[in-house]
């Protein structure tokens, strides 16, 4: 969570530390990530000149290129609240960030899963789960940002037991439609 | 059940210093529609100013090098102050993930009542069960330090032998489950000029919350008292940044850090401590601290407001903002806290959403540990929506009247009255009753008059719930009045077997779940 304001000059040169955004690389499983895992594992320095990252997080878009490889990757939203705790015991644990973002990196040549240019196909095929009785231009134009919105959720938490938990875990919210929800929302 | 609110064994438990001194980084002093939504769900921002701009590759760094120097300094002071244990998390720098061990926590819950801001603390404890009689050794885990549980801390009983880690702070407690994470997955550490990347093999997930303190309403008593507390604290830590003499700070500094606070109760606060100069050259437009005015030491400000309390205000926010997000309007969710101090079981004209909300479920568990109320269980409240959870709603303790099964309903016909006192039973139709009912004379002979009447009146109890047509016996079963015992035991037996399927269900390893499946409707977020 970001911060408000830093008010006086003094406080800016106590308080004023950035702390480091996380979030998880996801590699294709397979020979790559175990080569970087390995890589990573022993220390290694040279780890600068063989992975690079690009990204740009406002429309979810990036590139890793590890070694020779280029992957194109895009940014999701995890399901579940995640923490990364630090500590020097391992019986207290302090925390130190919240992790709310999976990068997802595909193989070259891998159109399984949502492509740069395919954005309106994406759309397209989600919304055939959705009921689809909306005539009105107001309510298809926040339709499509919500299915846009969507298109970005991952379904899956990190942990095995938490596979697909937005679909099989979460209580569903009871909306209540009497109120107008434009007048909620400020 | 009992035991469940009870610190067993002291905490000893210590924020980060920037988080006890409600450092703005850490805990903002306010938190809009937006920030709100993305509650503990931050989105990576673009930078801007800064290298890692989009558009070209960026280097990725490993941490080897930093977490080496890091870990030897720490020794070098651990040893310069005598080798003994130290605490490191004196300064934000200290939260910064490049060094040190990470583990990862993954909640169950969609929306957990309570959670850590960052500088935080939280143990790791291992509640173990002893079995009786023999010496025996807990197993040792990788995390956690070993706590005996005499009685159980959760919900559930805990068998003998059986260990059960679990995250405890002065906000909750909860189950935790073990598991690796996945060899493809790495942890990116960004700034706004680097990138650095590391191996975290350790994940928990954190099953639901057994809330330790209660989250307060909007606009209620508590969450008033707070939000003052908190504009006086950040007012009194002002003056104490202060370094002219006497200490003095701006209005606009302290109005930028609560916008949502009307310049009055602002200028309220100030009063208290400071007064405003008009005019008079230096002073000029500045609230300057009275000579009269003992500033508190920053110890007593740590006390008027802790972080804990402040992560149950957020909480509430949160909670707020998502209903008002999903249509409920703010006289169905005030009408939820003026409730209150009304029959605090009667909570019929709440909306069973609003009851979902975090000031109801924290509530309703902590009044059930004192006995005030049971809990649901299951019902709508459950975070997981399929059995796996417990549902946090109050329901009243007195069985008479709970959602009683039709089984119980009608044998509360045949209780008191008419001519089944078994006061004036004759032990002779007693002992016909129970050859009725199979037993045997032999069986019956020994056994002295109440025994006697205590087994007919067992047995018929017994026979009126199962729906057997003994209707005639049916008058000496004790109905709802007597049962409380019986349905306590049905409670904890509840309790159990949701305990037990929530444990077994987040300990799993196996990808059980395909892509498609669902639990109820395909998605009902859909208007």
């Amino acid at each position: 969570m970001s911060t408000t304001t830093i008010t006086t000059k003094k406080e800016k040169n106590e308080d004023q530390f950035e702390l480091e955004q996380q979030f998880v690389l996801r590699m294709p499983p397979g020979e790559h990530a175990n080569r970087l895992h390995d890589l990573i594992e022993c220390g290694d320095e040279k780890i600068r000149e063989r992975l690079f990252i690009d990204l740009n997080p406002e429309r979810r878009r990036g590139r890793v290129k590890f070694d020779d490889t280029v992957f194109k990757a895009t940014l999701y939203d995890l399901p579940c609240i995640t923490e990364t705790y630090k500590t020097f015991d391992r019986k207290t644990l302090y925390k130190i960030a919240d992790v709310a973002q999976v990068l997802v990196c595909r193989l070259p040549g891998d159109l399984s899963s949502s492509d740069d240019d395919d954005d309106d196909d994406e759309t397209g095929k989600r919304s055939n789960t959705n009921v689809t009785t909306i005539s009105d231009g107001g309510n298809e134009k926040k339709k499509k940002e919500k299915d846009k919105e969507k298109k970005f959720q991952w379904p899956h938490g990190l942990t095995p037991p938490l596979k697909n938990v937005r679909k099989r875990r979460f209580r569903k919210v009871a909306r209540q439609k009497t109120q107008d929800r434009d007048e909620m929302e400020q | 059940v009992d035991s469940v609110g009870k610190n067993l064994g002291s905490l000893n438990l210590q924020h980060a210093t920037p988080a006890v001194e409600l450092c703005t980084q850490l805990f903002p002093t306010h938190l809009n529609a937006t920030k709100l939504r993305h509650f503990h769900r931050p989105t990576i921002k673009k930078v801007v100013h800064g290298k890692v701009k989009p558009g070209e590759y960026h280097p990725v760094q490993s941490i080897q090098k930093i977490a080496e120097t890091r870990a030897a300094e720490r020794e070098k002071e651990r040893q310069a102050y005598g080798g003994g244990e130290m605490f490191y998390m004196r300064r934000l720098q200290d939260l910064s993930g490049l060094d040190s061990d990470l583990v990862l926590a993954e909640y169950c819950e969609q929306y957990p009542p309570l959670l850590n801001q960052i500088g935080m603390a939280t143990r790791v404890k291992n509640y173990y069960k002893k079995k009786p009689g023999k010496q025996d050794n807990p197993p040792m885990l990788e995390y956690g330090e070993i706590s005996y549980a005499h009685t159980s801390p959760f919900q559930a009983d805990m068998l003998p032998g059986e260990i059960l880690q679990a995250f405890e702070n002065h906000m909750f407690r909860a189950p935790i489950f073990h598991h690796q994470l996945l060899l493809t997955d790495f942890l990116i550490l960004r700034t706004k000029s680097n990138y650095h990347i590391r191996n975290v093999k350790n994940i928990f997930t954190i099953g639901q919350e057994c809330p330790l303190q209660e989250v307060p309403g909007p606009n209620s008593k508590r969450a008033n008292i707070f939000a003052r507390d908190f504009l006086q604290a950040y007012i009194f830590r002002l003056f104490w940044k202060s370094r002219d003499k006497p200490p003095r700070i701006k209005m606009e500094d302290v109005r930028k850090a609560f916008p949502q606070n009307a310049e009055n109760s602002i200028r309220k606060r100030l009063k208290m401590s400071s007064d405003f100069k008009r005019t008079g050259g230096v002073h000029c437009n500045w609230w300057v601290l009275r000579s009269d005015f003992r500033l508190p030491s920053q110890e007593e400000i740590r006390q008027l407001v802790t972080p804990e309390q402040c992560c149950a205000y957020y909480s509430m926010q949160a909670a707020e903002q998502r209903l008002k997000d999903a249509g409920y309007g703010e006289k169905v969710l005030f009408a939820a806290v003026d409730d209150e101090a009304a029959d605090e079981n009667d909570t019929s004209k709440i909306e069973d959403e609003v009851k979902c909300a975090p000031w109801h479920t924290t509530k309703a568990y902590l009044d059930s540990l004192k006995g005030k109320c049971w809990l649901q269980l299951r019902g709508f409240s459950d975070p997981t929506g399929c059995g796996e959870g417990f549902s946090y709603v109050r329901v009243s303790n007195k069985p008479n009247a709970r959602e009683a099964e039709p089984e119980t309903i009608q044998t509360k016909k045949m209780v008191t009255g008419t001519d089944a006192d078994l006061r004036r039973l004759h032990l002779k139709e007693a002992k016909k009753i129970l050859n009725k009912f199979g037993v045997s004379d032999s069986h019956v002979r020994n056994l002295s008059r109440w025994q006697i009447i205590d087994i007919v009146r067992t047995m018929s109890t017994a026979r009126a719930r199962d729906g057997e047509d003994g209707a005639a016996m049916a008058k000496f079963a004790r109905g709802n009045r007597y049962s409380q015992m019986e349905y306590q035991e049905k409670y904890k037996e509840d309790c159990r077997k949701i305990f037990e399927v929530q444990n077994k269900s987040l300990s799993t390893n196996h990808l059980t779940s395909t892509d498609n499946e669902t639990s109820g409707e395909e998605d009902s977020d859909v208007d």
